[in-house]
């Protein structure tokens, strides 16, 4: 393999097949997921087979494929693969851009994962930036516009931090920040700068407004840039902390039972974070915002293992992402797919879909565990992950907030579960159908990893130590089938054989008599049913919780935000106010400008 | 081999012949501008092949300098007159669509303005670029009023008033440097700077910076451009931001780098600079008319220009450079699409301009200008605004370059506003398909703009030779 | 080594026998307590397993949708396993196997099969029971997350067993964090759902909530779950303060000190659960957002007490147990 290979199949490939896929029409998806199977399939070939290269197009793009980059791409390219499947009978208008904007996306994405330059990173991140933004233009321009502000608010928080490096090195490789020629104490803005920017990604409080309208736009772009992109915002935030920085450096501006100093108000971030996406996504009634709420807070994990920074917490974070990269993308399709059957939105005007859309659920329902930590997939391991990083080093603000957070989670997902698949059938959806083929494939390739993972997690584990033991981070204890912390551990292999043996035992008492399944009404109602009823109780469900939270609630970051942009441009006007429109003063302030420039010149002389 | 003097001479030379053709045929005229400016860009793309091996000397009328007239021909000014009439072909087929009479006056106005860019950029000579100056000013006014509304007088108006004392000032600038030099090539300057009394070293650089900084679009000199703007006719818009502003920051660079080697008076130039893209953008923001939001958002692009030649490294300048370029094109491809949704929904107002960009001919390219002027990746505009936030970084600029990303922000927040309003859906039954004449120019355009974006060796390979005219040389 | 597993297995499935039948007892017992406090007669203890029997020997047995299935299904599969993984009377079964984190997420299973099976029955009264019980659940787990936290960063360990082995060793937590324990206990009544917290059952408004629609063997396999999940709290508590029940060395007694443990143990679940009838049968309902607001408050308070306790103990005087 050489440089022109790896950049030509993981991003030129992408490119090629979005310029093809514009002209595709309706048949455009199905191109996209060609091209995305394509280098699929390269990089299962690519296993192993890493190393660097150099291209020239005018500036030299250092790229690295290496386990970290193989294991984010792996996430990306799957994410991205189910997403395109699921958009082929999804009936999308104008396919053609969509499938090229998902393209050009996966592309800045790859070469995110792959650039070990700042110029490149930057080049590719704002790549992925604006086609992201023109996929969510094409829902929404005004919450495209409020995407767009951020993304270029990430993309400038990076350049700082990529300035201030190139002031002190000269030079835009990761390598060589490292070489000594930045100050000691110059590094924590590099670090805040660049967390914060790549944290914009990750929809970090308070930089996570963008995110539940981003979130609204079509699912199966929804899919990718939640599970997907949203994951380039935890690899910048690894690289730039455990692999431009280093562990050492880190740990050098002091500790924290262990932890950096550098590293913990991010993980109290990423905790803050995760405890208000739960909380606002429990009093979501838009299965869309929900789900973008949820994702806020599920991202505040990852941040929280980042920030820790011990192996465990690395690992935990890691593995969160890879989760979140699939059971999040599983329950924005799900929701996909239902939106598609039905054609709402609304938690509350739907129901009873379960028993239309039987696969669709299941798939659903897997997406959840993961969600919740049901140790019946791998979601509870990533979590079990952090919070043992967590309290084995004492940490008692983190911890709780990510336990009661992970129990708001609960709340959350019986929401989607009752109020969309559960509960009583809308009559105008009695013949509602199953999801078509290819959007059952799509959510069956993300269920499957998430149960592997579960009961194999050292198969995963096994990456993810390889990625701490390349960075210098550590290693975690692992074996096939069981993990372990210094505080506690698990054997995964004993929990599913008890497990299935219990659920055996318990179906064998329940299948001792036959059941008759007899009409909703009958037992309610008691057979006296007029022909309808609405008796889904989903409207407004947690009010009583919301009335609780109602104070609180009221102050809200997003209007802040308002509030600030209305200050700014009111001061905008302010100013224009010097374009008289009177060429009297324009000449004046020609006359004004050359004696100052005069009076200065002739100053600095002096 | 081929003499920089053609570049000049052949435009100069069709403009005459335009009223003897209009004679015949009006149509012809149109025609007859398409193809003097191809030939000129072809011209000027092999004088940049030329120049790139050395520097192209064309002496004129016989006189050796310093006493004669010479153009300097380096790498830089080559690839800048290249774009400026590539870039000039391709408003000349939107010139097209202009109805109005009289349509050979307009062209001859229009080759003149060509031809005196070409020439300031050209020109190694103080007295023959303020003589090119002037021509390119007069071709100027001459079409910024063209319109013959109350619109296009009085942003003509505003122009020359504001041009005229632009052009004493460089005036007053020769005549100090004349009075103290004996000389006025530039080269010959360069040479003799030392020499000069500093207190009017600074008042001769302070007259010409300014002088040039009236078509440069510098803060405070740049009131004109919104009313100019706004007034003149659509390809006039776009020739405005994309011909004589170029040259004349070119002119500017020639002053800094080539004349006045000042290393301790530059950060001015970035304070100037930085005061120039802050305005620029501030006020776009609070344009609700199209033209008008490009005019301040072009300021805002020629400060960022300014504050690449301020900073002054390598790095700064080869950005500069290459945003003089990609603004060249983008620009342009902007103004014209303008012209398109203005005609389309017959008003200048964004808000009047509900999906009138949803037919992917003009959308499609749109997109890609207004990308690119937002600095994106692979666009044209990225390498020029990364190379000089950090040629900026690399002087330690830190609070002017975080300055100049709010105010990228705030520029961001404007085109995208105008892309929400112009994509936005519900529109569709007076959607209108654009010709080809609007169409392919946008698309030449565009795909420029992708090509050196995605590929951005080639301008790269040109820039390298920045550190040479940094130095002083051509 | 085949039968030492068989040997386990047989042991484990023993145990969780015994369990429900306590569980089932604990009922009776609960209802007849309840019944004197109340000055009624109320019913033999044995009543609960003449119920079970009639519910599961019943001829028509109903059910909405195939959805419906999984509230027995994971109810009792899922008691069964936490059973399983909760050490009785100092025999620790699987929990060796796994901690107190995968413990309290298998504990969402039962619970999440159960609310799943009652969604499916499309009963209003369903819906709005399992929202109550959510959000009980999200009240009271705040002091009890925290109170779990202290324990763990106290005796440094996020296993049962070894935590078990800490406090025979060391001391008992309910000497050791005597206001963690109290903050627990609180948690306790809502986490078994009895008054003043039995909202989302609720029998007077929502026709017992989530179990409304469910009849005959559905009923029946429920009301298992219920017993199991009586031992479970109840045990859970013991486990976490009461040192398991454990008074004897399994080590030094052998198969004695089982015995003696698993009295122990009984006997101390008895009494928490007594007290938690005690509190019941004299209280009455709470609104679930006075419930909300009351466990986020005073035991919140009371738990973070705790936790400062805990950490002053172990990271600043440097408590070693």
């Amino acid at each position: 393999m050489d440089a022109l290979t790896l950049f030509g199949i993981f991003v030129l490939l992408p490119l090629v097949g979005a310029l093809v896929s514009y002209f595709g029409k309706k048949y455009a998806p199905i191109i996209a997921v060609i091209f995305t199977g394509i280098s699929g399939i390269f990089l299962y070939l690519w296993y192993g087979n890493f190393g660097s290269y150099t291209i020239d197009i005018g500036v030299k793009l250092n790229l690295t494929f290496d386990i970290t980059t193989w294991f984010f791409m792996l996430m990306m390219n799957t994410v991205i693969f189910s997403s395109l499947l699921f958009s082929v009978s999804s009936k999308l208008k104008r396919a053609g851009g969509f499938a090229t904007l998902m393209l050009l996306g996966f592309a800045g994405a790859n070469g995110v994962l792959l650039a070990r330059d700042f110029l490149s990173l930057y080049l590719f991140w704002e790549l992925m930036s604006w086609s992201i933004y023109l996929l969510v233009l094409r829902t929404s321009g005004e919450y495209a516009r409020r995407y767009l502000l951020f993304g270029v608010l990430s993309a400038y928080l990076l350049i700082m931090g990529i300035g201030i490096i190139y002031y002190y090195t000269g030079s835009f490789l990761y390598a060589d920040a490292l070489s000594g020629a930045i100050p000691h104490a110059i590094w924590p803005w590099i670090l805040t700068f660049l967390i914060l920017g790549f944290g914009i990604k990750m929809a970090i409080v308070p930089f996570h407004v963008w995110a539940p309208y981003a979130y609204s736009s079509e699912q199966p772009f929804v899919a990718f840039l939640s599970g997907g992109l949203s994951k380039l915002g935890a690899f910048g935030i690894f690289m730039s902390m455990y692999s431009i920085a280093g562990i050492s450096l880190l740990q050098s501006f002091g500790t924290f039972r262990g932890v950096s100093l550098m590293g913990y108000p991010f993980a109290l971030l990423g905790a803050a974070t995760a405890f208000i996406g739960t909380i606002l996504a429990i009093f979501q009634d838009d299965i869309r915002k929900l789900l973008a709420y949820s994702s806020i807070g599920q991202l505040g994990y990852v941040m929280i293992g980042l920030g820790l920074g011990t192996p465990l917490a690395i690992g935990g974070a890691m593995f969160h992402a890879f989760n979140h990269a699939f059971f999040k993308s599983l329950l924005f399709l799900g929701a996909g797919a239902v939106i598609y059957r039905t054609g709402k939105y609304k938690i509350s005007e739907m129901g009873g879909l379960g028993y239309r859309m039987p696969f669709t659920f299941m798939f659903v329902l897997f997406a959840i565990f993961a969600l919740a930590g049901i140790p019946l997939t791998s979601g509870f391991i990533s979590k079990w992950m952090l919070y043992e990083a967590a309290i084995s080093r004492k940490f008692v603000i983190v911890a709780p907030l990510m336990l009661i957070a992970s129990v708001g989670a609960y709340l959350y997902s019986y929401r989607i579960l009752y109020g969309v698949f559960l509960g009583q059938l809308k009559d105008e959806d009695k013949n509602v159908k199953e999801a078509p083929g290819p959007m059952l494939a799509a959510m069956f390739i993300l269920m499957v990893p998430l149960v592997i993972f579960s009961i194999v997690p050292g198969w995963i584990l096994g990456w993810i130590n390889k990625i701490l033991v390349e960075n210098g981070i550590g290693k975690l204890n692992y074996t096939t089938f069981s993990y372990s912390s210094a505080i506690g551990g698990a054997n995964m292999a004993v929990f599913w054989i008890a497990f299935i043996l219990l659920l055996i035992f318990a179906m064998l008492m329940f299948m001792a008599k036959k059941a008759r399944v007899v009409d909703q009404y009958d037992n309610y109602l008691a057979g006296e049913a007029p022909p309808s009823v609405a008796l889904h109780a989903a409207h407004n469900y947690y009010k009583p919780l919301r009335d609780t939270w109602a104070p609180l609630l009221k102050h809200s970051i997003d209007r802040a935000y308002e509030k600030f942009s209305k200050f700014f441009a009111g001061g905008f006007y302010e100013i224009k106010r010097i374009y008289t429109g009177n060429p009297q003063d324009y000449a004046a302030y020609l006359g004004i400008a050359f004696l100052a420039f005069l009076l200065v010149g002739w100053w600095l002389l002096w | 081999m081929i003499r920089p003097v053609l570049l000049i001479a052949l435009p100069l030379f069709f403009a005459f012949l335009s009223p003897i053709i209009g004679i015949w045929s009006k149509k012809g005229v149109r025609y007859l501008i398409i193809f003097a400016t191809a030939l000129n860009a072809t011209l000027a793309g092999i004088l940049l092949l030329e120049a790139l091996q050395k520097p192209v000397f064309d002496i004129i009328g016989g006189f050796q300098p310093p006493l004669g007239i010479v153009l300097m021909v380096g790498p830089l000014g080559a690839i800048i007159a290249f774009i400026i009439n590539l870039v000039a072909f391709a408003i000349s087929i939107y010139n097209l669509k202009v109805e109005k009479e009289p349509i050979v006056r307009y062209s001859m106005l229009y080759l003149l303005l060509v031809m005196g860019s070409t020439g300031m950029v050209l020109t190694g000579d103080l007295f023959n670029l303020f003589v090119f100056l002037e021509v390119t000013s007069i071709a100027s006014y001459g079409l910024a009023a063209y319109n013959k509304d109350k619109k296009g007088y009085l942003g003509a108006m505003k122009y020359v008033i504001i041009g005229s004392i632009g052009s004493t000032f460089v005036l007053l600038g020769i005549a100090l440097i004349y009075s103290q030099l004996r000389t006025l090539n530039m080269l010959d300057i360069a040479a003799r700077i030392g020499t000069m009394d500093p207190y009017v070293k600074i008042m001769a650089f302070t007259s010409l910076f300014l002088g040039f900084g009236v078509e440069a679009e510098m803060f405070p000199l740049n009131t004109w451009v919104p009313d100019a703007y706004d007034g003149a006719p659509h390809p006039i818009s776009a020739a405005f931001a994309s011909l004589p502003a170029k040259a004349g920051v070119f002119a500017l660079a020639r002053v800094i780098f080539t004349m006045f080697s000042f290393t301790n008076f530059l950060w001015f130039v970035v304070v100037m600079g930085l005061l120039t893209v802050f305005f620029g953008e501030i006020v776009a923001y609070t344009q609700k008319d199209l033209k008008r939001m490009l005019a301040y958002s072009s300021i805002g692009q020629m400060g960022m220009i300014i504050m690449g030649l301020g900073i002054g490294t390598t790095l700064a300048v080869e950005g500069a450079f290459y945003q003089m370029i990609a603004h060249a094109l983008g620009k342009a491809l902007l103004f014209i699409a303008a012209g398109f949704l203005i005609y389309a929904a017959r008003s200048g107002k964004i808000e009047d301009m509900k999906g009138m960009a949803r037919n992917p001919l003009i959308g499609i390219p749109l997109l890609i200008g207004a990308l690119s002027i937002m600095g994106m990746p692979p666009f044209a505009g990225f390498y020029g605004k990364f190379f000089i936030l950090m040629g900026g970084f690399s002087q330690g600029y830190y609070a002017i370059i975080a300055l100049f990303l709010a105010a990228s922000i705030v520029e961001v927040a404007y085109y995208a506003r105008f892309i929400k309003i112009v994509f936005e859906r519900g529109n569709e039954s007076k959607v209108i398909r654009p010709d080809a004449a609007t169409y392919v120019p946008l698309i030449i355009l565009a795909i420029i703009i992708v090509v050196i974006g995605v590929y951005p060796k080639p301008i790269l390979t040109v820039l390298q030779h920045v550190g040479t005219f940094i130095a002083g040389g051509a | 080594m085949v039968t030492d597993w068989l040997i386990h297995a047989g042991l484990v499935a023993l145990y969780l026998f015994l369990a429900m039948v306590i569980g089932l007892l604990f009922m009776g017992i609960a209802r007849k307590i309840t019944a004197r406090i109340q000055n009624r007669v109320g019913p033999p203890i044995y009543q609960n397993f003449l119920d079970l029997g009639k519910l599961l020997a019943k001829k028509t047995n109903i059910k909405h949708n195939w959805i419906f299935d999984f509230a027995p299904l994971f109810g009792l599969g899922g008691v069964l396993l936490i059973l399983a993984y909760l050490p009785m009377g100092g025999y620790i079964m699987l929990s060796g196997q796994g901690d107190l984190i995968l413990l309290l997420y298998i504990l969402a299973i039962p619970a999440l099969g159960f609310a799943l099976g009652s969604g499916a029955s499309g009963n209003p009264n369903a819906g709005v029971g399992v929202m109550r019980a959510l959000t009980l659940m999200l009240s009271y787990e705040m002091p009890f997350l925290i109170v779990i936290l202290s324990l763990m960063i106290f005796y440094n360990t996020a296993s049962l067993s070894v935590l078990l082995q800490k406090q025979m060793n060391y001391l008992w937590g309910i000497a050791a964090l005597p206001i963690s324990a109290l903050a627990a206990d609180i948690a306790l009544q809502g986490m078994m759902a009895e008054k003043p917290f039995d909202i989302p059952i609720a029998p007077h408004e929502i026709a017992s909530g989530p179990l409304v629609e469910f009849g005959g063997k559905y009923l029946g396999l429920l009301m298992l779950y219920s017993a199991g999940s009586i031992v479970v709290e109840t045990s859970l508590f013991v486990d976490l303060f009461l040192g398991g029940g454990i008074v004897l060395n399994p080590t030094v007694y052998g198969t004695l000190a089982y015995f003696v443990n698993y009295l122990v143990w009984l006997a101390l679940i008895f009494v928490v659960w007594m007290i938690a009838i005690f509190v019941n049968a004299v209280f009455p309902r709470f609104r679930i957002e006075q419930a909300f607001k009351f466990y986020w408050k005073w035991p919140t308070v009371i738990a973070i007490a705790g936790l400062v306790q805990a950490y002053v103990m172990s990271v600043f005087l440097g408590v070693v147990p």
